[in-house]
């Protein structure tokens, strides 16, 4: 009988299984185009397009210009929008951002804080980090990563806007109900504090 | 009273040639506040980019293969990039460079390729510039010669005089920015040819 539980157990795991799988069918490219790449976890075009615009559709409520990257999980660029009137620097740190989130497989926002918190900068620069909010990871089934969102160009207006709010809006609307965004916390050199340097919390 | 004809009309046909380069400008580059912004009045707007990468990828579907598509402004900034799925690194990098290559030449990547082939352009010295040596990169004017932006497009394989990534190119800006000048000409490489040309194939032209 408990054999019999056992598998009953293993046949709902299945299930859960399937409808992951279902779940990743939906955004990352399958069929030939998969076989063609021996890759089954890279973001297909449709859904970089679709996070792209509905970002795009956020900026423009709010009447702000952004410029979008998007990556698969290896840095190869998917897709790429630059709102009319983008400058170089707003381009620039779209990618930078998205680049971020890539070599920590986190918010770009986790580095921006760690450096807020008495981190070294210059330490992130080194591992080819951008230290500022706005590149986020997208993900299925939990904890997959199947690319990365950065944008950029907008001055943030917390808690109400910003480009992370802007990807975040965008992720929740085409993938699903997302994980809150990290907190926004005030920099330990404004704080005062020890000489204002940190305390020397490793980098990673 | 010829005279002020003659000006009358020379003046009064320069202003409508003027409006209407104008007017053909402002559909394709970025106008506006937009342009203030960024003081620049050259820059291929998102709109234009979008449509003429749409247009490629229709064309790349109806003959049932994939291409990668970037397009730069004038400055070599991107602008729009679409990975169809299924592209690998190499056609992703190729867009890009194809693109590139347009911008540093202000001409097809094809004249690159061209020059190669023939024996009249060495194609490390193309790569030292930054060239590849390519068909696939075209550049996007208005008004008959400003450039505004380039588009590269990379990952299907040609099959000449019928299908190549440029005439991908070639067709998504014909649709979307009117009637664009023909194609440089498929040519023959030279060393294919036996090299008969006297001086072991090498034509010894200043590359550029």
């Amino acid at each position: 009988m408990k054999l019999h539980v056992g598998v009953l157990a293993a046949a709902a795991t299945m299930l859960v299984a399937a409808s992951h799988a279902a779940d990743s069918d939906k955004f990352v490219i399958r069929g030939d185009a998969a076989k063609n790449l021996l890759e089954q976890n890279s973001i297909n075009i449709a859904t970089a397009e679709a996070i792209g615009k509905a970002c795009v559709d956020e900026a423009t409520k709010q009447g702000v210009r952004v410029s979008i990257a998007i990556y698969d999980q290896y840095g190869e660029p998917v897709y790429y929008y630059r709102m009319d009137g983008q400058a170089k620097i707003a381009i620039e740190t779209a990618m930078m951002k998205a680049r971020t989130v890539l070599n920590t497989r986190q918010p770009s926002k986790a580095a921006m804080n760690a450096v807020a918190r008495g981190g070294s900068e210059a330490r992130q620069i080194q591992f080819g980090n951008f230290a500022n909010s706005g590149g986020l990871p997208i993900t299925i089934n939990g904890n997959q990563f199947i690319g990365a969102i950065g944008v950029g160009g907008s001055a943030p207006k917390l808690p109400e806007w910003s480009d992370e709010i802007c990807a975040w809006r965008a992720l929740n609307k085409v993938m699903g109900q997302q994980a809150p965004l990290l907190p926004d916390i005030t920099p330990a050199a404004a704080a005062g504090g020890n000489g204002g340097r940190g305390r020397g919390a490793p980098n990673q | 009273m010829r005279l002020y004809v003659g000006l009358a009309a020379a003046a009064a046909a320069t202003a409508m040639i003027g409006a209407a380069l104008a007017a053909e400008s402002d559909k394709f580059v970025i106008r506006g506040d937009n342009s203030k912004v960024i003081m620049e009045q050259n820059s291929i707007n998102i709109a234009t980019a979008e449509a003429i990468a749409k247009a490629c990828v229709d064309e790349a579907t109806k003959e049932n293969v994939r291409v990668s598509i970037a397009i730069y402004d004038q400055f070599g900034e991107p602008v729009y990039f679409y990975r169809m799925d299924g592209q690998g690194k190499a056609n992703v990098d190729t867009s890009f460079m194809k693109a590139r290559t347009a911008l540093n030449v202000r001409a097809p990547s094809k004249t690159v390729m061209n020059q190669v082939l023939q024996g009249r352009a060495s194609e490390l010295r193309q790569y030292s510039f930054g060239n590849f040596a390519n068909s696939g990169g075209l550049p996007i004017i208005v008004n008959g010669n400003q450039m505004i932006g380039a588009i590269g497009v990379g990952g299907s394989a040609p099959r000449v005089p019928v299908w190549s990534d440029e005439i991908c190119a070639w067709r998504a800006l014909n649709k979307v920015m009117g009637q664009q000048p023909p194609l440089l000409p498929d040519v023959t490489p030279a060393a294919a040819a036996g090299g008969g040309r006297g001086n072991g194939g090498r034509a010894g032209a200043p590359n550029q």
